[in-house]
């Protein structure tokens, strides 16, 4: 099991009353398995994917992800996760803006002292997602399609254990999230990269093997996608 | 993570957006330019009074008396081998003939070689006044009174003929000059003049030129305390460049917290312009840790570009600084006894970039150790707003360091504990304050928010505490500012005032001193004669301190457990008597007994400070040496003496029937209505008595007036230092508010807002910024000035209104103008450009 999440829950504290974002979530995912997690907006897929990477700190439960105990991990810990074995993509791309292309993907592996690869490894990337000739722009130098496809190709510079992606292509047009998708379960193919995916698009989520329903919170439906 | 790799990304971050601080840092640059160039030339000021203390004094040792030197001191004196000068001086009154003008000056009369090092600059060159019955007249004097070399100068009895100008008096700084120029004689034609009476004022002077081999510091640290002890003052080169340090160093003082206060002024701007930087950040540094930076990796990306910039902005002002010193001579001329010629102050340069460099780290820190805590989450969440309410270590540890290093400042300045820790105390309260009136408006405005205003207040009121707004900024940094314009405008104004105010209405405004007794009745007719009142006419008798509470003074001089205070014992008595105790006095323990009988004890009166200081209280009893004779005396009542007009006052009284013989000069206080009359019987007064001395208000003041003018000069300069710092932080945290506000007021124009209506919220925000600022600003001034003018000065404190109006007028004007300035870009750029400029 690459992903254990058990008895997960989320509550935020207001003012006068608290609320309960995720309630008793229990799932777990295996290695080079394509997961998809849909629901309506506000079900907590967000919330939910924050959790299991590490980014946010759940109310009760445990998480384990690539054997580690989230719980039991510190802030710097968790950042070590994230970078030796975590990719992520987000639906609003998240590149930084004063790097370039190449910089932005080279990044993941200069922070794990790998700088003189990190420059191979991003060329060889970039062409892949057909960014060959754009590798010195900034990132409001490209377009919607093509600032993700630079953020894909930065999720697997550091080729993860597991990619979190949420709403990988929601900003985008049909055809070029049918770009992204396909360069999604290649990768996924060649380096047998777990895919955890937020997204309101069923087509995308049928694509995978298996699908996660929410809904207020709960887990609705964990069902296998027949192929 | 490698450092390289930390600076590569500090680079790489830094790339774009570099311009936003450069503004900010100018501030920085003006705050080091400031304290670099202010000690620059404190240094250079000691090295040239090191060059320069000897042709200042003229000589290796002075004797300095108010007495003639009795024929012991006089053979200590010449056992010391070299040449000898000596000099009698005294204060007069002159009266030029050709021009029928009468002026109060300072005649020296010298006799000998002096000055050995240096020499009297006069017209012609080295004129000689001694071998001749010539005066050397000072410069000024001649010009104001049109008079030329040639013509006369009545002094006391004799006239002279003016030989030549004195184009730059000796040795002492000029400031008093204006008010008592100098008239050199020779020391035989003192006599002829007849103004050495018992009891005048007269200091006499003894200069030696010592052989190479003779060391004078070890000669005085040998005797100083017997000369001392008989009232007798010994000076040498060292001493006199002590002296000169200490003079000068209370202005360096004053003008260093000064530029403490601009570059403090300045980190403000700094702490502000990092707080947005990083907030501008922030989204960058989330995905920096979403990728696995760790928070002190993150923190140190940024902490490496401040602190690059940092440096350069503090390496100009250091450039800056030393250009400017070039300038301060300038400033300075009026007070400086010499030229000082202006170097490199390495020294200087060394300590204005460290100091600026820690005091602007550490305002840096304060909104860059956030970026430590700044969650990954933010790259799912943009509006995720961290839960900072916990107390961090960190952060209180910086806020500490940076009150460490301010009270660590300013103690190396002032070399006192106290003082620094009152000064940054009160640094801290004025901060307090603002800092305090900042969260209130925030506040108030949110919690009384006036729902049915019209859109434009209520969105230029909202600007005030919507996220990213200034208001804390700007209400500390123009706040600051205001203040202490306000207090130093204050300040010199009240002195001005109190002054002038001990001449209006039926006070005093003339006195007359040095009349001799048979001169008296004859005085006030003529006084009568003018129409002018005879507002107090008193005796003055001038005796010595024989001793006290049944030990004489040589005796109390030798105790070891002894308790009066030197310069009580040493003070040579004025006394005068009478059957009243005058009006401005109060007396405040025991009774006043104004009439004694022959065979009689005596009762007198003291003033409550200097019994205070003799140590002695009611019935103690004290004999006094008047002129030969012993007289035995009781205190019989304490008196608190108000010195708030022009009137003589005497801390010791007499009662009447004891002192009606002894040799006496009278003093004379009167009212003149105008200047003219003042003319007239100045002059009538001088031909008749050459003698009587006449000081009037007017001349005092004028005098005064340009004291403190050459001093506001010097301090206005520093001043425009803060305000300029002021203003470089004012528009710096406008122009990055404006990108703050810029997509918002792109939004609002993309609805249909109007410029007008744009320009018009900007107006309420400012406004009502500037308006506040500087309230509070006043505010501070008038309880810092109050607490200056009353304990410090000693003064009365009421405050004109009308100046602070245009004050506060004026800054808020500016507030507006800047913020206008600044929002213009967007109300006249297409929308659609600006959102592009501004892409993060
Ligand atoms: N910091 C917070 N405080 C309070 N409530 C929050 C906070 N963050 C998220 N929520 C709430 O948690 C719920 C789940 O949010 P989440 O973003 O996970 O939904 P989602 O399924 O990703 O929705 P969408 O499809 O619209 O992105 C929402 O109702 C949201 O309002
Ligand atoms: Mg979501």
């Amino acid at each position: 099991m690459i992903l254990e999440v058990s008895e997960v829950s989320k509550v935020y504290e207001g003012v006068n009353r608290s609320l309960t974002v995720l309630d008793d979530i229990n799932f777990s995912v295996e290695e080079g398995e394509t997961v998809a997690i849909v629901g309506a907006s506000g079900s907590g897929k967000t919330t939910l994917l924050g959790l299991c990477a590490g980014l946010d700190v759940s109310s009760s439960g445990e998480i384990r992800l690539v054997n580690h105990h989230l719980n039991l991990l510190s802030e710097n810990d968790k950042a070590e996760v994230r970078n030796k074995h975590i990719g992520f993509i987000f639906q609003n791309f998240q590149l930084l803006p004063t790097l370039t292309a190449m910089e932005n993907v080279m990044l993941p592996l200069e922070l794990q002292d790998k700088a003189a690869e990190a420059g191979h490894k991003a060329k060889e990337l970039l062409e892949r997602v057909g960014l060959g000739d754009r590798m010195n722009h900034y990132p409001n130098q490209l377009s919607g399609g093509e600032q993700q496809r630079v953020s894909l190709a930065r999720a697997f510079s550091n080729t993860p254990d597991i990619l979190f992606a949420d709403e990988p292509t929601g900003n985008l047009d049909d055809e070029t999230s049918v770009v992204v998708e396909k360069l999604l379960f290649d990768l996924n193919k060649e380096h047998n990269t777990t895919l955890v995916i937020v997204t309101h698009d069923m087509e995308l989520a049928r694509k995978t093997s298996r699908i996660i329903r929410l809904k207020g919170g709960k887990i609705m439906t964990d069902e296998k996608v027949k192929a | 993570m490698k450092t390289g790799l930390l600076f590569k990304n500090a680079f790489r971050d830094s790339r774009r957006d570099r311009g936003k601080l450069i503004l900010f840092m100018s501030s920085i640059v003006l705050g080091v330019a400031a304290l670099v160039a202010i000690n620059s030339f404190n240094y250079n000021l000691v090295r040239d009074i090191d060059r320069q203390a000897k042709s200042l004094l003229g000589a290796d040792l002075v004797f300095e008396n108010n007495k003639p030197f009795e024929e012991e001191w006089l053979n200590v004196i010449d056992s010391v081998p070299g040449e000898k000068s000596t000099e009698v001086a005294l204060l007069s009154m002159a009266y030029l003939p050709q021009q029928e003008a009468s002026q109060f000056v300072r005649i020296k009369a010298l006799e000998g070689g002096f000055p050995y090092y240096g020499k009297l600059l006069t017209e012609p060159e080295n004129f000689d006044f001694q071998s001749q019955q010539l005066a050397l007249v000072d410069d000024g004097m001649l010009l104001q009174y049109n008079a030329a070399i040639g013509d006369s100068i009545k002094l006391g009895k004799a006239t002279f003929k003016i030989g030549g100008r004195l184009k730059s008096s000796f040795g002492s700084v000029d400031i008093g000059s204006g008010f008592a120029p100098v008239v050199y004689i020779g020391r035989s034609y003192l006599d002829s003049t007849d103004l050495i009476q018992p009891g005048s004022l007269v200091d006499y002077t003894i200069y030696r030129k010592t052989g190479d081999d003779f060391d004078p510091d070890e000669w005085r640290m040998l005797r100083n305390d017997d000369f001392r002890d008989n009232g007798m003052r010994i000076q040498t080169v060292e001493g006199q460049k002590e002296n000169l340090e200490e003079a000068f160093s209370s202005l360096n003082n004053f003008l260093n917290l000064i530029a403490l206060v601009s570059l403090l002024l300045a980190c403000i701007g700094v702490a502000s312009s990092v707080l947005i930087y990083v907030k501008n950040k922030v989204k960058s540094i989330a995905i920096f840790r979403c990728l696995g930076m760790n928070g002190n990796e993150a923190f140190f990306i940024y902490f490496i570009q401040i602190l690059a910039l940092a440096f350069l902005s503090v390496l100009i002002g250091a450039a800056i600084g030393s250009a400017i010193q070039v300038f301060l001579p300038i400033v300075f001329e009026s007070f400086l006894p010499y030229s000082v010629e202006m170097e490199m102050s390495w020294r200087a340069i060394g300590e204005g970039i460290l100091v600026g460099l820690i005091i602007t780290m550490l305002f840096a820190l304060v909104p860059l150790i956030r970026v430590r805590n700044i969650s990954p989450l933010r790259t799912l969440r943009s509006s995720y707003e961290e839960e900072r309410n916990q107390f961090d270590r960190v952060e209180w540890t910086i806020y500490g360091l940076i009150v460490l290093a301010i009270f660590g400042f300013l103690w190396s300045l002032m070399g006192n504990l106290k003082d620094a820790a009152v000064f940054t105390g009160g640094l801290i309260g004025a901060f307090g304050i603002l800092f305090g009136v900042a969260r209130i408006v925030i506040w108030m405005v949110r919690r009384f928010f006036p729902r049915n205003w019209n859109f434009i207040l209520r969105q230029g009121l909202s600007n005030l505490y919507r996220p990213n707004n200034q208001t804390r900024t700007l209400i500390v940094s123009i706040g600051l500012g205001t203040a202490i314009l306000t207090t130093l405008f204050i300040v010199q104004g009240l002195i001005l005032k109190n002054v002038s105010d001990m001449g209006a209405g039926n006070q005093a405004n003339t006195i007359l001193f040095g009349i001799e007794t048979k001169q008296k009745d004859e005085l006030a007719d003529i006084t009568e004669r003018y129409g002018m009142p005879l507002m107090q006419q008193t005796p003055i008798i001038t005796m010595d301190l024989y001793g006290w509470k049944g030990k004489t003074k040589q005796e109390w001089l030798q105790d070891t457990a002894r308790t009066a205070r030197r310069w009580a014992m040493n003070r040579e008595a004025r006394v005068s008597y009478s059957d009243t105790v005058s009006r401005n006095d109060k007396v405040i323990a025991g009774e006043y007994i104004g009439k004694v009988e022959p065979g009689d004890s005596i009762f007198i009166s003291l003033g409550e400070s200097w019994a205070r200081s003799l140590d002695v209280g009611l019935g103690d009893e004290i004999v006094w040496n008047v002129q030969g004779a012993l007289v035995k005396t009781y205190v019989g009542s304490l008196r608190e003496i108000n010195f708030r007009n022009l009137e003589t006052r005497f801390f010791i009284l007499f009662p009447e029937g004891v002192l009606e013989d002894a040799p006496q000069f009278h003093v004379l206080v009167t009212k003149t209505p105008d200047a003219e009359t003042t003319a007239a019987y100045r002059n009538e007064v001088v031909q008749k008595f050459p003698n009587v001395s006449i000081i009037d208000l007017g001349s005092i003041l004028v005098t005064l007036n340009d004291i403190l003018s050459k001093l506001s000069y010097a301090i206005q300069f520093m001043a425009a230092f803060s305000i300029l710092i002021g203003m470089i932080v004012l528009i710096s945290s406008l122009f990055l508010s404006k990108f703050q506000r810029i997509n918002e007021s792109v939004l609002m124009r993309t609805i249909g807002a109007v410029k007008k209506q744009i320009l018009r919220i900007n107006i309420v925000e400012y406004g009502l910024l500037g308006a506040l600022s500087s309230l509070t600003g006043i505010f501070i001034a008038l309880v810092s000035s109050f607490l200056l003018v009353k304990f410090v000065f000693e003064l009365n404190f009421n405050v004109q209104w009308i100046p602070i109006l245009v004050i506060f007028v004026l800054v808020t004007g500016i507030t507006i103008l800047i913020g206008l300035a600044n929002s213009r870009e967007v109300v006249n750029k297409p929308p659609l450009e600006i959102l592009r400029d501004n892409q993060v």
